[in-house]
């Protein structure tokens, strides 16, 4: 059956041995084979079908739809001996897609700890993880890639109709695997100190990583599934295609190679006194391959103090409600780092389609100025349980600051590339994080709920390429002072006596969509796209062997865009048209009625026409929205039954996801 | 560099200018192909204020700025680069710089003004040194732009190989510098030198395809089968502009240049769409992968030899050269001789068989600059749409186009056009 699916095993075996009363071994082995089948219908599939298009006639035909050329063209073109019939029909690519990917992994650990004396152990482990997975594509002759490159590869030659590229079906096979290797050794100590008010674990640690990844991928045309047979074709002369242009085969076949290595030194020590008072403090060296300009990007030293507090143990607490009553806060710097980019020139080849021949073209522009993204973190927290457990939970408030976050910044595209993938901007993120969880009943049935809620509110605090144009406002780019993701939006004039969109200028005039607004100061600020407020409610209930929780999670306080109807796509095609059309503006009067702007009779200003109604803040309304994300019922069968069966434990579970959302549609 | 086609952040060396086709009079659009242009192909249509919204890039200018930099990667680091012998180092340096001239030429052609006795101090556009992103980006004059040119192409000359080879026509020659050069000459009026250049590339190089020798199109019968640009032993520098359309319709002025039966240009340049079921006329379809080539070709260097001769008062040689560039390009046995009484003839033949030959080539919108500002020509381009007529008058400031306010936006220091 034609569908979209997975199939998983997996199998997990762990050994722990003690070798001698100090030496000890532990090995480990997990192995994850995942099946996907991925043959189901994309959104923009169905995008691709004209309003009111059928896909079957009363017979079960398939209809054809409009591709690549005009239908009746290519019905003659058939019937003149063009190898296939050239109709091309969502129904029929659905029933004939074949596209599978198994997925392997396996995961192999091995370590020894030695315990020496006075506190003191030295553990040696080795991590090799395999993965590797194999995605085949198998495109018959009904499918329309088929059928299309092989009638476009044919022309007539000496009064002969000549295809460059065989009938048949087309495979692709595409392999991919990675290899880690991970050694680490830490040595670590965890003792009091001369009386037992002193104690003292540390840790200090070498890793040592390679990650190699290998890939490759092929494909044959007139392949024939049951012989595994394919055609032989000709990669170096052309052949000449339907326009009369000579085109080359282009060999599929791809290999990429790509490994990349880390050592870190790592080291983290507590001290605790009197087992209420810590101090914590760790540090972190990373050195890799990726950074190679200077060692003033190369190395990095990443770290974190702590100090916490056991309140609860403390004399005065003696009859506090509190079971549980922990202040802490940390402060610590981290790091970041994208392996995508790198501050050396990447020039990567390949082979033209025209000329076939390789050349070299430029994935990245130099960026010598490529450093760690680094984040200052200041937190502090408080953990509590009340006396009986009936009340548990933390509060936690926040402080970030990052600098030289990464990401694809607007650049000048003067300078020769419009974007760059660079250090651009730095940030603040405040917030608090806050969990509750309470037993409401205890017996015969329990009942406890967990809530969850967290709140953040960030600024950007500066922009290394700042763009500040009204574009640039409305389409969200980081300005700093800002929230990142915010919006703006023009202030929405209504429709003009033409059923125009207007917009008011920044001293409150409308102004019609022929004036293109340049100042920022007339658009006005919407909040975020990104919800302040979110988190999540949990319910769970028990009875004798059942159990049944809940999930629900929440966002509040963000916004969103709602999409309109924008002239310009229904000028370019007309494959899907917004439920608006019917309530545009089309006659005086209407503009009273209606804020659908007009179909415009020329697109004379098109862009700015479509930019005022995409843009503006009546068509900005509220995303917040509380999910049913899940509800599992669990049942436990009973130890007696468990027992013949030499079992420990056996639960069924049943499960149901994404089981509702309410949201409000009102606008703003 | 041997690129066709962009990748990633690379647009590769074929690429080049477009807008310039909306701005002259080689084209016409009607109400059925109007639906197929870019919003801001038609601002440049309408000789609108602004082409692009203010956050909208310039594929135009990006395009050949993109060319910018891999050209002075390519001269700031080739000769420090590991392996490969000094002479290929030298070429590659070679053919980066005039790559690079050729991105100036267009770009001052197309955001700055005509040049003329202003030169010195009319705006040209940046001259972007580096390879960082926190260069300074001031307007350089049209004369420092021009030298920085002739600069870079009087470098290249003795590194380059002589002559094209055919499927490598992206790749620099000698002949194809020289002749860039003269076209620079002859940007500046000044016909003696653009003379010089043009004839030593003819010298090195002066392959034309005769068009008695293209077969139909496989297809399309009644078309007849242009070779793909570097594939066409006429070409001796090729770049290829962007498609501004699959459907681009000629104006009727340039047609009825033509004669449809003996000029096989005609049936080689445009289609009849009847075939599609329209029934609007001509078009060079770019839908059929016969996109026109903009780079630097040896028809182009007779037109540019003969313009200057024309220009100096040599009406014969002149005609001359228009003859031998008909001959390739006229039916066997129809008459394809020109000949003109004085010089002011000539020059006016040249035109007109230059207006021809270079259709869709990139030519005509600098030509009319040109001719307005030099000769006096008092063209007026007028652009028909549904909705109205555009006009442009000689000289005005609309003739250069603005320069996207985006860059401007992340570096004032660029200054924009006056509108």
């Amino acid at each position: 059956m034609t569908q979209t699916g997975t199939e998983r095993f997996s199998a997990d075996l762990f050994q722990s041995t003690a070798l001698t009363k100090k030496l000890h071994l532990d090995m480990g082995l997990n192995f994850v084979m995942i099946n996907d089948a991925n043959n189901g219908l994309q959104l923009s599939d169905l995008n691709k079908l004209l309003p009111y298009q059928q896909l079957q006639d009363g017979n079960g035909n398939y209809i054809p739809q409009p591709q690549t050329f005009y239908q009746a063209d290519k019905d003659a073109l058939f019937k003149s001996g063009y190898p296939y019939d050239w109709s091309f029909n969502l129904l029929q690519e659905f029933r004939n897609k074949n596209n599978i990917t198994q997925n392997r992994n396996l995961t192999a650990v091995a370590g020894i700890t030695y315990l020496l004396p006075k506190g003191f152990s030295f553990n040696s482990s080795y991590q090799y993880e395999n993965y590797s997975s194999t995605n085949t594509v198998l495109e018959n002759e009904q499918s329309y890639n088929v059928r299309n490159q092989v009638n476009f590869s044919t022309a007539v030659k000496n009064g002969q109709l000549v295809s460059g590229l065989p009938k048949g079906s087309i495979y692709s096979l595409a392999e991919n695997h990675l290899q880690t290797h991970t050694f680490r050794n830490l040595l670590k100590f965890d003792n009091n100190i001369g009386s037992d008010d002193h104690n003292l674990s540390a840790i200090a640690g070498l890793e040592i990583r390679e990650v190699a990844g290998k890939s490759s991928s092929m494909v044959k045309y007139g392949y024939d599934p049951s012989t595994l047979q394919f055609a032989n074709l000709d990669y170096i002369n052309g052949y000449t295609n339907i326009l009369g242009t000579t085109s080359y085969i282009r060999d599929a076949t791809l290999f990429t190679d790509i490994k990349n290595r880390f050592v870190s030194v790592f080291s983290n020590a507590g001290y605790t006194y009197k087992d209420k008072y810590s101090l914590n403090a760790s540090a972190r060296l990373d050195k890799t391959n990726l950074f190679g300009s200077s060692d003033r990007y190369r190395n990095v030293w990443l770290w974190s103090s702590g100090v916490s507090w056991q309140v609860h143990k403390e004399t005065f607490m003696d009859n506090s409600p509190f079971a549980v009553l922990t202040l802490r806060a940390t402060y610590g710097i981290n790091g970041n780092v994208d392996k995508s980019t790198s501050p050396f020139l990447i020039a990567k080849v390949a082979k033209d389609a025209q000329t076939n021949l390789n050349y070299g073209y430029i994935s990245n522009p130099a960026n010598p100025l490529l450093r760690w993204e680094r984040t200052a973190v200041k937190n502090i927290g408080l953990d509590y349980v009340l006396t009986g457990a009936r009340l548990r939970g933390s509060i936690d408030y926040y402080d970030r600051t990052s600098t030289d976050l990464l990401g694809n910044a607007t650049v000048n595209g003067t300078y020769g590339f419009n974007s760059a993938y660079v250090n651009y901007a730095s940030m603040r993120n405040k917030g608090i994080d806050v969990a509750l969880t309470a037993l409401i009943v205890k017996r015969p049935v329990t009942f406890s709920t967990t809530l969850n809620y967290s709140y953040n509110s960030n600024k950007v605090l500066s922009v290394d390429f700042p763009n500040p144009t009204v574009g640039a406002y409305t389409a969200g780019i980081a300005q700093a002072g800002k929230p990142l993701n915010y919006l703006y939006s023009y202030r929405w004039a209504g429709l003009s006596s033409t059923g125009a969109p207007r917009v008011y200028d920044k001293d409150g005039n409308a102004v019609d969509y022929k004036k293109e607004m340049t100042n920022t100061s007339a658009l006005v600020y919407q909040g975020t796209i990104v919800p302040p407020h979110y988190g999540g409610l949990f319910l769970n209930l028990g009875y004798k062997a059942f159990a049944l929780s809940t999930g629900f999670t929440y966002k509040f306080g963000h916004h969103f865009r709602v999409p309109q109807l924008l002239y310009t796509r229904l000028f370019e095609s007309v494959n899907e048209v917004h439920k608006d059309w019917g309530n545009r503006w089309q006659k005086p009067g209407d503009e009273l009625l209606t804020n659908v702007a007009a179909m415009p009779s020329s697109q004379t200003g098109l862009s700015v026409y479509d930019n005022y109604i995409r843009n503006a803040d009546i068509h900005v309304a509220t995303a917040s929205n509380v999910r049913f994300n899940e509800l599992l019922l669990n049942y436990t069968v009973p130890k007696t039954f468990a027992g013949k069966l030499r079992a420990q434990q056996i639960t069924l579970t049943a499960q149901a996801r994404n089981l509702g959302c309410t949201s409000s549609t009102r606008k703003r | 560099m041997d690129q066709t086609t962009a990748k990633e952040k690379s647009n590769g060396f074929f690429g080049t200018y477009g807008m310039d086709l909306m701005l002259d009079d080689d084209l016409s659009i009607n109400e059925f192909s109007q639906t197929y242009y870019k919003t801001n192909a038609l601002n440049a249509f309408r000789f609108a204020e602004n082409i692009y919204l203010e956050n909208e890039s310039d594929a135009d200018w990006e395009s050949m700025y993109n060319q910018v930099y891999t050209a002075n990667l390519v001269t700031a680091q080739v000769m420090n680069s590991s392996g490969g012998t000094t002479a290929e180092k030298q070429q590659l340096m070679a053919e980066a710089r005039v790559h690079r001239a050729y991105a100036y030429f267009i770009l001052v052609n197309l955001y700055g003004k005509q040049y003329s006795a202003t030169a010195t101090t009319d705006a040209g556009v940046p001259i972007r040194k580096g390879i960082d992103f926190e260069e300074q980006l001031p307007r350089a004059s049209v004369q420092q732009v021009y030298d920085y040119i002739s600069e870079d192409l009087l470098a290249a000359l003795p590194d380059l190989p002589v002559t094209p080879v055919v499927g490598l026509t992206n790749r620099p020659v000698r002949a194809g510098a020289y002749s860039l050069l003269a076209k620079t000459y002859l940007f500046r009026n000044d016909p003696a030198n653009a003379l010089l250049y043009a004839d030593s590339s003819l010298k090195a190089y002066s392959t034309l395809l005769n068009f008695n020798a293209l077969q139909p199109n496989p297809s399309f019968p009644e078309v007849l089968n242009y070779p793909q640009n570097f594939r066409n032993p006429e070409m001796l520098f090729e770049k290829s502009g962007p498609m501004i359309s699959p459907i681009v319709y000629t104006n009727t002025a340039l047609l009825s240049m033509y004669d449809p039966v003996a000029d096989l240009r005609f049936k080689t340049y445009f289609f009849n769409d009847k075939a599609f079921g329209q029934n609007f006329g001509y078009f060079s379809n770019e839908w059929s992968g016969r996109s026109a080539a903009k780079g630097i070709s040896v028809p182009e260097t007779y037109l540019i030899r003969a313009e200057a001769h024309a220009r100096l008062g040599h009406a014969a040689e002149a005609m001359q050269d228009i003859n031998t560039l008909r001959a390739n390009r006229y039916k066997l046995g129809t008459a394809y001789m020109l000949s003109a009484a004085d010089a002011a003839e000539a020059l006016s033949l040249v035109k007109a068989e230059r207006r021809r030959e270079m259709a869709f080539r990139g030519s005509r919108w600098f030509d009319i600059r040109r001719y307005n500002m030099f000769d006096n020509d008092n063209i007026t381009v007028t652009h028909a749409l549904p909705d109205g007529n555009f006009s442009l008058p000689p000289n005005s400031n609309r003739t250069v186009l603005p320069i996207g306010r985006k860059y401007i936006a992340m570096n004032p220091e660029i200054t924009q056009n006056p509108r």
